[in-house]
Formats: structure tokens, C-alpha cells, sequence
């Protein structure tokens, strides 16, 4: 473990991150209920709250808990059409329930003592490569082979298109890598500078004030990067969904 | 398969969990079974309810919209009735004022006809008499003058018979002042 035990000083800033059954003589299975499960089952409560329970009254003019829902239902709405494009709708329910997953996982990460399950690769990698296959084949089922016309820029001069052909063809092979380890890197980060930013303060004293005051500052950032790195997520969803739907640049 | 131990192996003594592979089927397991289930929430109860309320809202404001419009214009149209109704007044006002000018006009006018009438009959009447006057005067003024001279005569000439010729002096100077 990356600690210091001399001196006292303690630092297990990924401790956090650790899978661990909730039930049991601690053996992992691949069926266990774990933390991931919980906080899954947070995610999944908080969102039922939020976009059921939030608007059960139907109001025409809403309250402000079904205000706050449409405007989130708006939000990736509009996000959608206009990035993707009008077709793009039918896959709606699916960018949706990405965007509220990630965003409560990243929001519930937050809290003291909780786990961020979108802080592990498994998770984010998982999405990711649903979504990179979905589209690939999406793209295919739609375009046939004209799908790979996304890697022939014909607004290039000839000679350049072969090669550009290639560099279009890997980044295309690494937007999971970089769409799945955006999210779960950034999740991990905040988090751990925190985890360690405490263990400071766990020994400086009187001092301590200054690594509270940093942790205060650093977890107000990490609210705004919650919702940011939810709403990159879908974003980057959209924007292949539109290379997928319409791959002629 | 070794190597993958071997790096599960380093990553736990790197203390990242994030790379220990040996929990990646259980946290996959779980993802998909609460990624269908958010899906089956959002998907299937709260797209549906939050568009039914969205449509609806939107028909209800062009309903309450186009029911403005249609108020608007009917409003509009009760005030271009009014508009006609006060200028039909306004025109009603303007010939009834107008007849009654004209009736106290002639009013006036057969008043003054009549009034004309009656001094035009006593001026012919007092010019009748005036004239009449006239014509009675050189008859009396000859008399008097004669009676007048006879008389002056028989006071200075007693018994002096001048009757004949004081009328025919008399008659000569009336002639020269009538001339």
C-alpha cells in the first residue's frame, strides 16, 4: 500500500476505491452484493426520486422538484437533437439513463465515506465499449459499408486521404479508452487528492485549518467536475451516435 | 492469463483496486443489472410521463394563445362597432342640429316677411295721408293767403272792393313759387 508509516502520517487515499462484499466472510464473487451494488442501488433510488417522484403530481405548472426534472429531461433533450441530430431521439431513453447514472454515481461518490463506483474502470470501460460497439454496429446496420465513408475525409485533397484514413481509423479505435478512462480518472483523482488532503489534517494540529480549508475548496470543485464529467460522458455519447447516423463528415 | 495475475498482483501492491481485475465481474454484474434497471425507470415511466407533461403544457399555452388572438380580434371588432355606432349618432346629432337651424330660420324669415308686410302697409298709408297733405296745401295756403290779404285790405282800404284782384295776385305769386 502506497503509506508512510513512520511519524505517525497515514495515507490510504485509495482505500476508498476498494471493492468489498457487503455480507459474508469477505470473498468476493461475481454475484456478491458489494459497495458497488449499494451505490448502484443509491444511483438507481436517487434517480427514481428524482425523475418519478419528483413529477407524480403531473402539474402544469410545475413545483420546483418537477421544474428541476424537466429542465434535466430538456437538458440531455436538447443535447441530443442537437448534437445527434432529430433521428437521434429514439436513442433518448438511453443517453438518458447513461447521463442520470453517471451523474448520481459521480454526485453520491461525493459524500463522505461513500464509494464512487464511476471512479472504477470496470464501470467506465463497460459503458464505454457499449457504447463504441452499439454504435459501430449501429453505423453499419444503417450505412453498410458506406459507415466506413467516416474514415475517407473527402473534403481533404486525394494524396491525404489515405493517410488520414489511418489517424481517423486509430482515434476512432481509441475513443473508449479515452471516453471510459476521462470519467473514471477523474472521479479517482478528486477523490484520492481529498483522501489525502484529510490524512494531512489528521496530524498538522492546530495547522490542520489550512488542509480543511484546501479540502473545502477541492470539494467544491469536485461538485462542478461531477457534473461536468456526467455531462462530457453523454456529450461524447451524442457525438458518436451522430458519426454513427451520419458518418459523411 | 499469468500475466494478468502478474498485474493484478502489482496493482494491489500498487494499492490502485481500480486494477484489481479479480472484482471487475462482480462491479460489471452489478452495472448491468442497475444500468437496466435506471434504463427500465427512465425509459419506461419517466421519458413518457415528463413528455406527456411537457406536450400538454405546450398544447395548453398555444390553446390559451390562439383563445387571446381570438379574444383580441373580438374585441377589436366591438370596438369598430362602437366607432359606428357613435358616428352613426354623431351624424344623427350634426342633421337634427342642422334642421333645427333651418327651422328657426325660416321661422325668422316668415316673421320678418310678415313684419315687412304690415310696415310696408302703414308706410303706403302715412305716405297716402302725407300726400294727401301736400295736395290739400296750396288750396289752404291760397285761401288763407287771400283771406289773409282781404282782410290787411279792408283794414288800411275800408269799402274798397279788391276781392278780384288779390285773387289774381294771389294766384300769379303761387304760381311763381310753385314754378
Amino acid at each position: 500500500m502506497a503509506e508512510t508509516s513512520s511519524g505517525g502520517l497515514e495515507i490510504h487515499p485509495m482505500d476508498q476505491f476498494t471493492v468489498v462484499p457487503l455480507f459474508g466472510d469477505g470473498t468476493l464473487q461475481w454475484y456478491s452484493p458489494s459497495n458497488v451494488t449499494l451505490w448502484m442501488a443509491l444511483a438507481l433510488l436517487c434517480t427514481l426520486l428524482f425523475l418519478v417522484v419528483g413529477t407524480r403530481k403531473r402539474a402544469k405548472i410545475p413545483d420546483r422538484f418537477q421544474m428541476v426534472a424537466e429542465l434535466v429531461f430538456m437538458f440531455v433533450r436538447n443535447m441530443v437533437q442537437e448534437v445527434a441530430g432529430r433521428d437521434a431521439l429514439r436513442y433518448f431513453p438511453l443517453i438518458m439513463t447513461a447521463f442520470m447514472f453517471v451523474m448520481f454515481s459521480n454526485v453520491l461518490g461525493l459524500l463522505p465515506m461513500s464509494f464512487t463506483t464511476t471512479s472504477h474502470i470496470a464501470v467506465t470501460a463497460s459503458m464505454a465499449l457499449t457504447v463504441f460497439i452499439s454504435v459501430t454496429v449501429l453505423g453499419f446496420v444503417k450505412h453498410g459499408l458506406g459507415f466506413l465513408g467516416l474514415f475517407w475525409i473527402s473534403a481533404a485533397p486525394l494524396p491525404l486521404r489515405p493517410v488520414l484514413a489511418v489517424i481517423e481509423l486509430m482515434s476512432y479505435f481509441v475513443r473508449p479508452v479515452s471516453h471510459s478512462i476521462r470519467l473514471a480518472g477523474n472521479m479517482m483523482a478528486g477523490h484520492a487528492m481529498i483522501k489525502v488532503f484529510a490524512a494531512f489534517a489528521g496530524v498538522l494540529g492546530v495547522g490542520a485549518v489550512v488542509p480543511v480549508v484546501a479540502i473545502a475548496a477541492v470539494y467544491a470543485l469536485e461538485l462542478l467536475v461531477a457534473f461536468i464529467q456526467a455531462y462530457v460522458f453523454t456529450i461524447l455519447t451524442c457525438v458518436y451516435l451522430r458519426d454513427a447516423l451520419h458518418p459523411q463528415h | 492469463m499469468a500475466a494478468e495475475n502478474d498485474l493484478a498482483q502489482s496493482a494491489e501492491q500498487a494499492g490502485i483496486p481500480q486494477l484489481d481485475f479479480s472484482a471487475f465481474p462482480n462491479q460489471i454484474f452489478w452495472l448491468v443489472i442497475f444500468l437496466v434497471a435506471i434504463y427500465l425507470v427512465v425509459g419506461r415511466v419517466a421519458i413518457p410521463r415528463i413528455d406527456s407533461i411537457i406536450t400538454q403544457r405546450d398544447r395548453r399555452i398555444q390553446n390559451d394563445l390562439s383563445d387571446a388572438r381570438e379574444m383580441s380580434r373580438s374585441a377589436d371588432r366591438i370596438q369598430s362597432e362602437i366607432q359606428t355606432i357613435l358616428d352613426e349618432a354623431r351624424r344623427d346629432a350634426a342633421e337634427s342640429l342642422a334642421e333645427a337651424r333651418n327651422d328657426i330660420q325660416s321661422e325668422q324669415q316668415q316673421t320678418i316677411e310678415i313684419v315687412n308686410a304690415r310696415i310696408e302697409v302703414e308706410m303706403a298709408a302715412a305716405t297716402e295721408r302725407i300726400e294727401g297733405y301736400q295736395n290739400r296745401a296750396p288750396e289752404v295756403i291760397r285761401s288763407v293767403a287771400k283771406q289773409t290779404a282781404l282782410e290787411i285790405v279792408e283794414t288800411f282800404v275800408p269799402g274798397r272792393n279788391a276781392e278780384l284782384s288779390i285773387e289774381a295776385a294771389t294766384e300769379a305769386r303761387m304760381e311763381r313759387t310753385e314754378q
